[in-house]
């Protein structure tokens, strides 16, 4: 397993009540897997992400990523896991306004001291389809093409796992589906494993796992769904065949 | 990190105009440093130059034991005349000395007919004087001339405290060596300044007969030694002093700095001054610049959480914001001396008169020097209070927790 969340909560304080943000959240992930996470606004959808990515950390619970316990980690080990392990990409794209387009993808690798940056930054702004605007400032490129540079980003570093809450919210349908299409090109062909919240249909009907939340619960899978219905069949099977 | 020296400088240029007035803080600092620094040492100059040229000398040289003794009993530790022509041809032939110029010393009364009033004399050799109190001024007579025997310069104060007029006849008493009273006439040839309100109210020069005949003596204090420059003085003493032991000759040597108690206790008290402003300055410039990155970490805490998310330590984030602010400090520490030496060199240029410093009778155009040593100084602590200053915005920037930098709008 990839990923594996064990009984994870996460509250907040609202003044003198707490939020419960996320309740008990039991949880695997594969590699190569494309997970959409579905439910309304305020469900927790953004906080499971933010402890997903190591950004954040729960109250209880254990978060294990690529078998390293994540939430035992102090905040410097943490960013350096990030920078190794984890991509993120925001709903506002985040990008450093004084930097080319190159020089943004590149950042991630210059924080650790990587050596080939350059070429390996040219190489994800190619597999996004921005070699042309490689010298491009953010304030140069529209938004869907803001979005391509911040997944080149994301993905430059050959993390474990990408993780984007709701990265087409800002983005008109179309570009939204040219942004989806690459999302699932890149899971396809280069076996990123994606993590995407979202409140769009469209965006579910492309992942290979969609779960839901509500209320900071995990109330549906479709994975389990579908093993509960293979065992289920199986079951019948076995029984028919016991019974045959 | 090579990208973090491009983020730090290009969020400089980002906002101009608040780069622009941290900036100017800097440049201000600097330029205020490098112009006070400058004109106390200007001071310090002028002031050590008038001593040296209208009292000190560079160089004095004692019979031995009068730093001891010769306070009390100074009629014993006196240079004989013997000695005199021995000691000055050595100094003269030994050392590159522009006078070397015999003095002797006595206290006594002035009397006008009236009044009597106490008097610090010095007889001198009136030729020689001349180059050796170049900072003397004459304000109202004429030079002393050896040819005329009673001649006398009176102090300004001295002179304006007696009823008494150029060309008139004044008595002079003083006790002799051996403790006689002696009296001799002599006859006002001058009014001199020496720049110290104190001194003049007491000074009188005659040539030296006339004071050796006064004090029935064929002796004299001292040699005053003056050198092309003051530099000099420290290598000419141990150059003297090698000298003097190797001929055997018992003599005491004493150099300006030895002698300037005053000039030391000026300049203490300006570096004081000095020190002081400089704190100020500091702390100005200092909170200046902690304000701009406060207010730039602020604005750009969505940005620091985003190289946070990236992977970015909390040091990797303490470093770009020390970063930018110290490339703020050079840049303005750099304008700075760049204004600094223009605007010392423009006062000192406009020769501005300067409001006379108290015990002194002179006026001087202020003078602001270009003092290397402080422009390294103020260089380098415009780097240092813009490393420090901006420690705090640097550390309160990588302790925001990251999803809060990341909600930031
Ligand atoms: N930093 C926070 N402080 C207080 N409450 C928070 C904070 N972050 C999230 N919440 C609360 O936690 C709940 C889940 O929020 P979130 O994870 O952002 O949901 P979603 O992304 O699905 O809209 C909401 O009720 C929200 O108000
Ligand atoms: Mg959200």
């Amino acid at each position: 397993m990839l990923v594996e969340l064990n009984n994870v909560s996460k509250r907040y304080a609202m003044g003198d009540v707490w939020v419960d943000a996320l309740k008990e959240i039991t949880l695997s992930l594969d590699k190569g897997e494309f997970l959409a996470v579905k439910g309304p606004s305020g469900s927790g959808k953004s906080t499971l992400l933010n402890i997903l990515s190591a950004l954040d950390q729960c109250d209880s619970g254990t978060v294990q990523v690529g078998g390293v316990n994540v939430g035992a980690l102090g905040e410097h080990k943490r960013s350096r896991f990030r920078n190794r392990h984890i991509g993120i990409v925001f709903q506002s794209f985040n990008l450093i306004p004084v930097l080319t387009a190159l020089e943004n993808v590149m950042y991630p690798l210059t924080l650790r001291g990587v050596k080939d940056a350059k070429p390996r930054a040219l190489q994800a702004l190619k597999d996004v389809g921005l070699e042309k605007q490689v010298n491009q400032r953010p304030t140069q490129l529209s938004g869907g093409q803001m979005q391509r540079v911040a997944i080149a980003r994301a993905i430059v570093t050959r993390p474990d796992i990408v993780l984007a809450d709701e990265p087409t919210a800002n983005l008109d349908s179309k570009t939204s589906e040219n942004i989806m299409a690459l999302i699932q090109k890149l899971n396809k062909e280069q076996g990123v494993t994606f993590v995407i919240s979202t409140h769009d249909n469209y965006v579910t009907s492309l992942a290979s796992r969609v779960i839901t939340i509500l209320d900071g619960k995990l109330v549906g899978d479709s994975l389990a769904e579908n093993r509960q219905a293979n065992k289920y069949s199986e079951t019948v099977l076995d029984e028919s065949g016991v019974e045959v | 990190m090579t990208l973090g020296w491009k983020v730090a400088l290009l969020n400089i240029l980002r906002n101009g105009r608040r780069s622009l007035i941290t900036l100017a803080a800097v440049v201000f600092g600097c330029t205020s440093l490098i112009i006070f620094g400058g004109f106390v040492q200007s001071m310090y100059d002028g002031m050590r130059e008038s001593m040296i040229r209208s009292q000190l000398g560079h160089i004095q040289v004692y019979a031995e034991g009068f730093d001891q003794y010769g306070k009390a009993e100074p009629e014993k530790y006196l240079i004989s005349s013997a000695d005199l022509v021995e000691i000055s041809d050595v100094i003269e032939e030994q050392i590159q000395a522009l006078v070397v110029a015999p003095r002797l010393n006595f206290n006594g009364l002035l009397s006008d007919g009236k009044q009597s009033i106490a008097i610090t004399g010095v007889g001198i050799d009136a030729e020689k004087e001349v180059l050796l109190s170049s900072a003397i001024h004459i304000v109202a007579g004429e030079d002393l001339f050896p040819e005329d025997a009673a001649a006398a310069h009176l102090g300004e104060g001295l002179f304006n405290s007696l009823d008494a007029e150029i060309g008139d006849y004044l008595t002079l008493l003083a006790s002799t060596q051996d403790g006689a009273i002696n009296a001799v006439d002599i006859q006002i040839a001058g009014v001199i300044s020496t720049g110290v309100k104190e001194l003049d109210d007491r000074l009188l020069r005659v040539n030296l007969p006339l004071a050796q005949e006064l004090l029935y003596t064929s002796d004299v204090t001292r040699l005053v030694v003056l050198l092309d420059d003051t530099k000099m003085t420290d290598k000419v003493v141990g150059d003297l002093q090698r000298i003097f032991q190797q001929q055997g000759l018992k003599l005491e040597i004493k150099s300006w700095w030895d002698l300037a108690g005053y000039y030391h206790q000026v300049v203490g008290l300006f570096n004081g001054v000095f020190g002081f402003i400089t704190v100020i300055v500091l702390v100005i410039v200092a909170l200046s610049i902690s304000n701009t990155m406060l207010m730039a970490v602020m604005e750009r805490t969505r940005e620091i959480g985003t190289i946070r998310a990236m992977g970015g330590t909390p040091t990797q984030v303490v470093g770009l914001i020390l970063l930018e602010s110290v490339f703020l400090g050079i840049i303005g520490s750099l304008l700075g001396l760049l204004v600094g030496v223009l605007a010392a060199k423009g006062i000192t240029y406009a020769e501005w008169m300067m409001p006379r410093p108290p015990g002194s009778t002179q006026d001087y155009p202020i003078r602001v020097f270009v003092v290397s040593e402080i422009l390294i100084k103020t260089f380098v602590l415009g780097f240092f209070i813009s490393l420090v200053s901006s420690i705090y915005p640097a550390v309160k920037a990588s302790r925001i927790p990251v999803v809060n930098a990341l909600r930031f709008t």
